[in-house]
């Protein structure tokens, strides 16, 4: 607990060093608030601009919402038709890897052509990044269900829906949880650049308006909203883990078992 | 009796009556795991029969078929030749008696409770009703509160002891045990024994059982089959009378130990 405490301490004296260094460095230097404005500035326009960057951030989390819905649908889904017909699997497997060969932003621009400035070229580009993660997270899980927890099932007479909810399910939930805490993250990365490429909302477009504006401590104060909506984000995934999967081990024994191998 | 006459009677309540009748017979059991390079013969015309309420043991070397002896009799595996008779009847025994595989299978997200109603959820019986008769045997056999524990708070020990309680409450009266008790040290394991031999005892199931142990064999069983090495055949059928509780330090023990390892020395 003191130890980490001690970490998090380091981290902030850090943060608070870099930050001075910023604010000192700028003003000595003389720089333009359009190139660099200092941290103190970022932070006023942050609270000034608060019911903008709320508005806009809404608009964001909508289609990170939508989009890892969707994700977690088609990749649990494609899991699922991998694990329970081989073949299906195996002639999947080889798209769903070259897909990400692709990178998704390079086809959000055609998105975008195919379906408007609305809100669902950014639902799918992060429907599209949060697909993957989950989808082989997932079929990893249902892979490691071992055969003799299986045999011990079918012996009871259980037929494969029970040995799903009984094993299947609650074995490959973490391995889904841990695809989601990436996915997550890529998805807003992903909802972003569908908004720079075009739309009239969320925190993506309020970046490249500023940014062509020159207000550049608006560009910052939206990319501090997007760090905070990023790291609520992981907390939220993580915390829903944490409560979901309380029947592991817990962290700190973890931490201890792997120290001493 | 009545071995031929086609009823499809429950059977469960022929064995209760019907005390000459084994609850479970295989019959010139023939299994080969089909390998790349063809077929792995692993069990050779196995015979065996438990009577109901009886305790047999099977002892072999490792890897002579045990594990897959076990399978067919719970119906996972099908034989190339040779049946499975429940209480007289030939039937797929899947479902209708319970197996407990030599590997740990306790669920890690479920709690000592949930894990051992699982027979029951399968069965689609009343949860409610499982789990206060889990309580039961809980409080029986000296898990009192860690109802609510995950396995991995648990002993190794008390983990066995909560695998075997959850094969208990299988609402089946042959369970099959593939060394339930292979995986612990010697104090844990003597300790385990006698437990054991008690619940069997109490609840009145026929077992099937699987070591490597010859004094565990000889404390434990009223039939000990010893097996060849792989592909298995039964190369000796010991009867065993003697009282329980055995002692292991008894000469009628220490004897028949010596009779089982000859057997085994016989053929390896
Ligand atoms: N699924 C399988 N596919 C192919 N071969 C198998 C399979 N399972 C077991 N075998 C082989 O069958 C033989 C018997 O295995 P089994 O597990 O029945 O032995 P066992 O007597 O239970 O051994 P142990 O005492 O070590 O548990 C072994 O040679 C093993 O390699
Ligand atoms: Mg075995």
């Amino acid at each position: 607990m003191g130890k980490r405490i001690a970490e998090l301490a380091g981290s902030a004296v850090l943060l608070a060093l870099v930050l001075i260094l910023w604010e000192v460095g700028v003003r000595v230097a003389g720089v333009p608030p359009y190139i660099l404005p200092p941290p103190t500035r970022i932070l006023v326009t942050f609270f000034a601009d608060l019911p903008l960057l709320l508005s806009h951030a809404a608009a964001t989390m909508a289609e990170v919402a939508l989009g890892l819905a969707l994700g977690v649908v088609a990749g649990v889904g494609v899991a699922l038709a991998g694990f329970y017909l081989p073949p299906v699997g195996r002639a999947l497997y080889p798209f769903i890897v070259a897909s990400q060969m692709v990178p998704v932003f390079a086809i959000a621009p055609l998105l975008v052509l195919w379906f408007g400035y609305g809100i669902w070229p950014k639902v799918i580009v992060a429907a599209l990044i949060a697909f993957f993660p989950i989808a082989v997270n997932v079929m990893d899980g249902l892979r490691a269900v071992g055969g003799d927890l299986v045999d011990l099932l079918r012996s009871l007479g259980a037929r494969e829906r029970q040995v799903f909810l009984l094993v299947r399910l609650p074995a490959s939930l973490p391995f889904l949880l841990s695809g989601l805490k990436v996915g997550a993250t890529l998805a807003l990365a992903g909802a972003i650049i569908g908004e720079w490429i075009g739309g009239r909302r969320g925190l993506g477009y309020l970046m490249i308006q500023a940014n062509a504006l020159l207000r550049v401590d608006r560009v910052f104060a939206a990319i501090l909203a997007l760090t905070l909506l990023g790291v609520g984000l992981f907390s939220g995934v993580a915390l829903a883990e944490r409560w979901l999967l309380r029947w592991r081990p817990g962290i700190a024994e973890r931490y201890t078992h792997r120290r001493w191998r | 009796m009545s071995r031929g006459v086609g009823t499809t009677s429950c059977p469960r309540a022929a064995s209760a009556v019907e005390q000459d009748v084994p609850a479970l017979e295989l019959r010139g059991i023939a299994f080969a795991y089909p390998l790349l390079a063809g077929l792995l013969p692993v069990l050779a015309g196995v015979s065996l029969a438990v009577p109901p309420g009886g305790w047999a043991t099977l002892i072999g070397p490792s890897g002579c078929g045990k594990t897959t002896l076990l399978k067919v009799a719970a119906g996972l595996l099908r034989p190339a030749e040779g049946e499975v008779l429940l209480a007289g009847q030939p039937v797929d025994p899947l479902g209708k008696v319970t197996y407990m595989p030599q590997a740990d299978t306790l669920l890690p997200w479920r709690d000592a409770l949930g894990n051992a109603i699982l027979a029951a959820e399968v069965d689609g019986r009343s949860r409610a009703a499982a789990r206060a008769a889990a309580r039961d045997l809980f409080h029986r056999f000296g898990l009192a509160g860690f109802e609510g524990a995950y396995p991995h708070e648990l002993s190794g020990g008390m983990r066995q002891r909560l695998a075997l309680i959850r094969t208990f409450m299988s609402h089946r009266d042959v369970l099959l045990l593939d060394e339930p008790l292979g995986a612990l040290d010697a104090l844990t394991r003597a300790a385990l024994q006698e437990w054991l031999a008690e619940v069997w005892e109490a609840l009145g199931k026929t077992v099937l059982f699987v070591t490597h142990d010859v004094e565990e064999a000889a404390l434990l069983s009223d039939r000990i089959y010893v097996l060849s090495p792989r592909p298995a055949r039964v190369v000796a059928e010991l009867p065993v009378d003697l009282p329980r509780p055995r002692d292991r330090t008894s000469g009628e023990v220490v004897g028949l130990k010596a009779q089982v390892l000859t057997h085994l020395e016989s053929d390896g």
